[in-house]
């Protein structure tokens, strides 16, 4: 049998093209599904991305140590969510920084105890009249000056923490300066964070990363000596540990090094991972998984509707050509030539849907990316799962009433009137 | 002599079942020699178009052997009854059956499309092209459906059904919804392709068309009941080389060409372009180009 490809396509084109009205709004159904499916796309591969990048500019021999459980991901994630504080849930320890840095091929390692607070500083009003200036839920990272050899951190002026465990010093994001202190420059100013006054000895540049795999949005957290903060705070609990290595080539046998000294050190707890290299993810990517994929399926659900609306204009189309399926088996069309007919009519809907769904998608992620840090993450994968739905949903949906149109009878498509 | 063409032994089509069912056709025994002209007639119901159908290969008997060229049809699958469909059967309907979205170029090259041949569509138009100059139609090719009369409509249908030069033609009242003037018209045609050695099977309810006929067949509940051949046998027209081609036309094509029925809207040539769009011209630009080689081939030749 001959295919007739050419032909039908043809055909199908000339019908589609007869009724745009019809065929916009059929074909705009797939669309917002695929431009939903592709912002999610996009989204998650934007995120990935700068987290790569980071962490391909922190250099190989990074490697991260996290908390965890042996949870599967669904159950560790659902945990996670309703443990009410996911800080609660860390069990590394500043103890756990030291047997680290014991270990032979470590360079330096440094702790990340994220907290947030409310800090306090002096400020002076219009009149010059002093005045305390108080700022809720300020993030404030406990860490050491080992993290400037683990982060590729870029001070504007003076320098990160200082020497000493015990130093009351500090270290402020650009942004977080301007908040507290209402200027840019506040080396040398002082402010109040769990009852204890700090010092500002260095001002960060402005990174605008907020996105990363510390966690940290870097413009908006001032950092402090993470032991002196442990002696102020009871509930700091260290988030995670960045480690460098001497060189690259022992990554592998590194990371299985710092799992068993620290199963040791904790007497045999081992909820906790140890990444390097590309399987560096940000922390909360489990929490983004879980995310995307509800999203997904929203998305999805609006791709059925979508097809749906398809498959009801295919069969309205079936309903009004039934006379000419009877006229083109009259002269020798088979059935498959009528099938295919209408199954190349409704793919072509889908995959123009499936086409103006991914301009559509990428210019809601362009839009985003103007209000966000997400910039559109384009792919030959993410061209392709387009491609494949609006295939695959032209094709089951259309199915159908191309088989209606197959089956009709000659003679009785001949009577039909509409 | 004409072999037969088509065999119909014990046929019987019922519709419905047990006692409730009517019969359209009970135990129809029918041969049709190649060449005959039959015309069949009868009053509503008796069976004709539902005899014309199962010839067609549109339906199928529910009793009863139908032998197409020797061949028994109840052990052909549907493609292939499809297939004999675009190439061996030609259907004529009263309603003309035209897809109206088509022009009437796309209409008439309809059956090649579905021969399953290996044609081109550009060689697939100039056949249609050829066709449609013998029924002086080539100035309506890029019109659609609606914007003929009754009798170009028709013509345009019998156009179809010989486009793929196809051994039996089965018209069901193809004058029916015509009027006088262009029914003759129709009728004419029909005669030259009977003439040409073609079988031709006609459904019809004027008496006065059966001059035409070498064979009438009156029909009464579904059996024949009168059978009578105006011409014997072996003065059946047998079949000779059917080619549509300009050639042809310029040798046998003696007589005048019937008066051109002019459509109820009229049309200037300069509208026929607008009213069909950009897609039209072109097709008409490259349709002249390929007839130019065409032409310029066969005087090689």
């Amino acid at each position: 049998m001959s295919l007739l490809l050419g032909t039908h396509y043809r055909l199908a084109y000339d019908q589609v093209t007869r009724n745009r009205g019809r065929s916009f709004l059929t074909g705009l159904g797939i669309a917002i599904g695929v431009a939903s499916i592709i912002l999610i796309l996009s989204l998650m591969g934007s995120i990935r991305n700068m987290v790569s990048t980071q962490v391909e500019s922190a250099g190989s021999s990074l490697i991260v140590v996290r908390p965890s459980t042996n949870q599967s991901q669904v159950d560790s994630i659902l945990s996670d969510l309703t443990a009410g504080n996911q800080y609660l849930t860390s069990n590394l320890s500043l103890n756990d920084v030291k047997t680290i840095k014991s270990i032979d091929g470590i360079s330096s390692a440094a702790p990340i105890a994220t907290t947030v607070t409310t800090l306090s500083a002096e400020r002076l009003d219009d009149n010059d009249k002093p005045y305390t200036f108080t700022l809720d839920s300020a993030a404030l990272v406990g860490t050491t000056q080992d993290f400037t050899a683990v982060e590729n951190l870029t001070l504007k002026s003076g320098t990160f923490l200082s020497s000493s465990e015990k130093s009351n010093t500090a270290t402020i994001g650009h942004n977080l300066s301007l908040k507290l202190f209402g200027t840019g420059d506040s080396i040398g100013r002082t402010f109040t964070a769990f009852g204890a006054k700090f010092f500002i000895t260095g001002l960060l540049q402005t990174e605008s990363e907020p996105v990363n795999y510390n966690n940290i949005d870097f413009d908006n957290t001032v950092f402090v000596n993470a032991d002196y903060l442990d002696s102020l705070s009871a509930t700091l609990q260290v988030q995670q540990i960045n480690v460098r290595a001497k060189n690259t080539d022992r990554l592998a046998s590194l990371s299985e090094e710092i799992k068993s000294k620290l199963k040791e050190a904790k007497k045999g707890d081992t909820n906790f991972t140890v990444t390097y290299g590309e399987n560096i993810q940000h922390p909360a990517s489990n929490f983004f998984s879980l995310i995307s994929g509800m999203l997904t399926i929203v998305a999805g659900i609006s791709l059925i509707v979508g097809g749906i609306g398809i498959m009801n204009i295919m069969l309205v189309s079936v309903a009004e050509r039934t006379r000419e399926i009877g006229i083109r088996k009259s002269v020798g069309a088979t059935a498959g030539n009528i099938l295919l007919q209408f199954l190349f009519e409704s793919l072509i809907l889908s995959t123009l849907g499936g086409v103006g769904g991914l301009a559509l998608g990428y210019i809601l992620a362009f839009l985003l990316s103007v209000i966000t840090p997400f910039s559109p993450y384009v792919d030959i994968n993410i061209l392709m799962i387009t491609l494949t739905t609006s295939v695959a949903v032209g094709l089951i949906f259309g199915i159908y009433p191309a088989i209606r149109a197959a089956r009709k009878n000659p003679i009785d498509s001949l009577r039909y009137y509409r | 002599m004409g072999n037969i063409v088509i065999e119909l032994k014990s046929l019987s089509r019922s519709y419905g079942y047990g006692e409730g069912a009517t019969y359209a056709l009970k135990d129809f025994d029918l041969e049709v020699r190649r060449g005959e002209f039959i015309m069949i007639m009868g009053p509503s119901g008796c069976g004709k178009t539902t005899l014309l159908n199962i010839i067609g290969l549109l339906d199928r008997p529910n009793f009863g052997s139908y032998m197409l060229d020797g061949e028994p049809v109840a052990r052909l699958s549907s493609r292939k009854k499809a297939h004999l469909r675009s190439t061996k059967i030609g259907l004529i309907f009263q309603d003309f059956n035209l897809i109206p979205s088509l022009n009437v170029l796309d209409n008439v090259a309809l059956p090649l499309t579905y021969a399953g041949n290996s044609k081109s569509k550009s060689k697939r138009y100039i056949a249609a092209d050829d066709i449609l100059r013998r029924f002086h139609l080539e100035k309506r090719e890029y019109f659609l459906p609606f914007q003929l009369s009754g009798g170009q409509k028709q013509r345009v249908a019998i156009a179809r059904s010989l486009v793929s030069k196809p051994e039996i033609i089965l018209a069901d009242e193809p004058t029916g919804n015509l009027d006088s003037r262009s029914a003759h018209v129709v009728m004419e045609e029909l005669k030259s392709i009977h003439e040409e050695g073609n079988t031709i099977i006609m459904v019809t309810h004027n008496p006065s068309l059966t001059t035409y006929a070498t064979r009438v067949i009156h029909m009464l509940d579904g059996q024949i009941d009168k059978d009578v051949k105006t011409v014997a046998d072996q003065d059946l027209p047998q079949p000779v080389s059917i080619h549509f081609g300009r050639a042809n036309l310029d040798q046998a094509d003696h007589t005048e060409p019937p008066e051109d029925i002019t459509p109820d809207i009229s049309i200037p040539i300069e509208e026929e372009v607008k009213v069909n769009g950009k897609r039209k011209k072109n097709s008409s630009r490259k349709l002249k180009k390929l007839q130019k080689k065409s032409s310029k081939k066969k005087e090689v030749l």
